[in-house]
Formats: C-alpha cells, sequence, structure tokens
C-alpha cells in the first residue's frame, strides 16, 4: 500500500504528464495540432503549474485547521481554474457547464485532498512507531 | 557487553571509556547519547547565565534573530545562532523540524498530520510544534538512527 501511494501514483502522474505534454509540443512544432487538442494539452498543464504555485504560497499561511486549509485553497484553485476554462475553451457560458465542471473539480480536489492526506497519517503512524520504539528502548535501558 | 563503574572520590572529572573491537551504530547511539549528558549551554534569564545541561532542553527555537532555549517549564535567551546550535548538537538527539526550531527528540511523545503536508509534533511537556514537510524526512532518519 505505501509503495502504491508514495511510488506508484506519482510515477504514473509524471509519466502520464510528460508523455501528453512531450506529445502536445511535437504535434504543435511538426504543425499537427488535431483541432486545438495539444494547445488544450498545454493550458491544462499551466493549470498544474499555477496549482503548485497556490500550494506553495499557502505553505506560507497558518491555518486553524485541516479543514480550513482544504476549503481555502479549493475555492481559490475553482475560481482560478474557471476563469482560465472560460477564457480559453468556454466561448459561451451556462448553467449545465457550470454544475459538470464543479462536479469533476470536487470529484478531482477530494481525490487528491485524500491522497495526501492518507500520505501524511502513514507518515504520521511510521514516526509514531519510531517514537514508541525509542521510548521502550529508554525504559528498558 | 560489560558495565564497569569504578567509583574513586580522588577523581576529579568523570570520564567515561568505551572499549570496543568495533564502534557500530549502536554504539555511535550510545556515545550520542553520553556527549548530550557531557553538554551544556550557556542560556540567560533577567541578564544572569544559567549552564543549562543538554539533556534538560525539550526544543530551541529563533525568533526575530534570537534564540530561546525551552526546558519543562522555563525559556532562556541564547547567544548562539539556531545554525551553530545545529552544527554542535549534530550527533546528539536534537533534530531540526523546520527553519527555526530544533527540538530533542528524547521528549518527542507523538506526531500527528496537519495540513499542507505538515506535521504537529507533541512534546512531553505539552507543548505542539509545526514539522514542516522538508524536515519530514531528516526526522524519520533521526529516530531510526535512534533505534538501532
Amino acid at each position: 500500500m505505501k509503495n502504491f501511494l508514495t511510488v506508484r501514483i506519482p510515477s504514473v502522474c509524471i509519466c502520464f504528464t510528460l508523455l501528453l505534454l512531450a506529445n502536445a509540443v511535437l504535434n504543435l512544432l511538426n504543425g499537427a495540432d488535431n483541432e486545438g487538442y495539444d494547445f488544450t494539452v498545454l493550458i491544462l498543464f499551466l493549470i498544474l503549474l499555477l496549482c503548485q504555485a497556490v500550494d506553495i504560497t499557502l505553505d506560507h499561511v497558518e491555518f486553524r485547521s485541516w479543514r480550513q486549509y482544504c476549503i481555502t485553497e479549493s475555492l481559490i484553485l475553482y475560481v482560478m481554474t474557471l476563469a482560465i476554462s472560460r477564457i480559453f475553451f468556454w466561448p459561451s457560458f451556462s448553467a449545465r457547464q457550470l454544475l459538470i465542471f464543479t462536479a469533476i473539480f470536487l470529484l478531482i480536489v477530494t481525490a487528491v485532498f485524500s491522497y495526501f492526506r492518507k500520505l501524511q497519517r502513514m507518515q504520521a503512524d511510521e514516526i509514531n512507531d519510531l517514537i514508541e520504539k525509542m521510548q521502550s528502548a529508554s525504559a528498558q535501558e | 557487553m560489560k558495565l564497569i563503574i569504578h567509583q574513586d572520590r580522588q577523581i576529579s572529572e568523570t570520564e567515561i571509556t568505551i572499549r570496543c573491537a568495533h564502534m557500530d551504530s549502536r554504539l555511535e547511539q550510545l556515545a550520542g547519547h553520553i556527549r548530550q549528558f557531557s553538554f551544556s549551554l550557556t542560556g540567560c534569564q533577567e541578564d544572569k547565565e544559567f549552564q543549562l545541561p543538554l539533556e534538560q532542553i525539550y526544543f530551541m527555537d529563533s525568533a526575530d534573530g534570537k534564540t530561546f532555549l525551552y526546558l519543562e517549564k522555563e525559556v532562556y535567551y541564547c547567544r548562539e545562532t539556531l545554525a551553530s546550535l545545529e552544527s554542535r548538537l549534530s550527533r546528539t538527539s536534537f533534530a531540526r523540524i523546520s527553519k527555526n526550531c530544533l527540538i530533542n527528540i528524547s521528549f518527542l511523545q507523538s506526531v500527528r498530520p496537519l495540513y499542507n503536508h505538515r506535521l504537529e509534533a507533541a512534546l512531553q511537556n505539552g507543548e505542539k510544534l509545526v514539522i514542516t514537510r522538508n524536515y519530514i524526512k531528516p526526522l524519520k532518519e533521526k529516530l531510526k538512527g535512534a533505534n538501532v
């Protein structure tokens, strides 16, 4: 499980992103853009970079709880991705579009936050095990 | 391993000698504990200087360019920088957990996940400190070293 979460999932994500990116750049260089698909990939990559920038910025903010942090980051990312989608992909704007976008956004955000929450829980458990071992060794001494 | 304690009133300074065929990681750990006991840091409180035994210091932090040493209940000001303390104490039970904090892992009680890839460390005196993401791995290594 640990290997799956810390190695497999990140390596699949990294490889997938790099493959899509390389493919999009090569297609654009060769003039083989298929109805804006490669441009879409590059914009999605830009969104990922902006997400990282938001995450790094929020590192410097003190939050009272995990929930407050999740809500704040989600709201910022929601507004940001919505604006980018409107500028680059949506010539018009409908309630149905917004609803689908919100549902997909919530799904992705929930998956990402759950993934990192699980990862941190595992890190904490590992450290607590080490502390316990250290304390029982000291008690034996 | 044999433990021999030789008491003699004529000995002015306590001396510990480790006689071994090979200095393995367990002995390194033991030596680290002994070093901690032989160390003391100078802490200041209301213009008075105190020698603080290292094994009584829970954690150290820096704020506004000043370094503070935290015992169970008291706080002392220290003239040394956190970076110099960190390098001096590298072979003891002190570990850095954020840009401005070193903790004594002997007093670490537990950790719990916090937001944004951080952990919260609870010390035995009830103090809560934040472990930032860059220092989680080194802390784990330090704890693993303590358990070898």
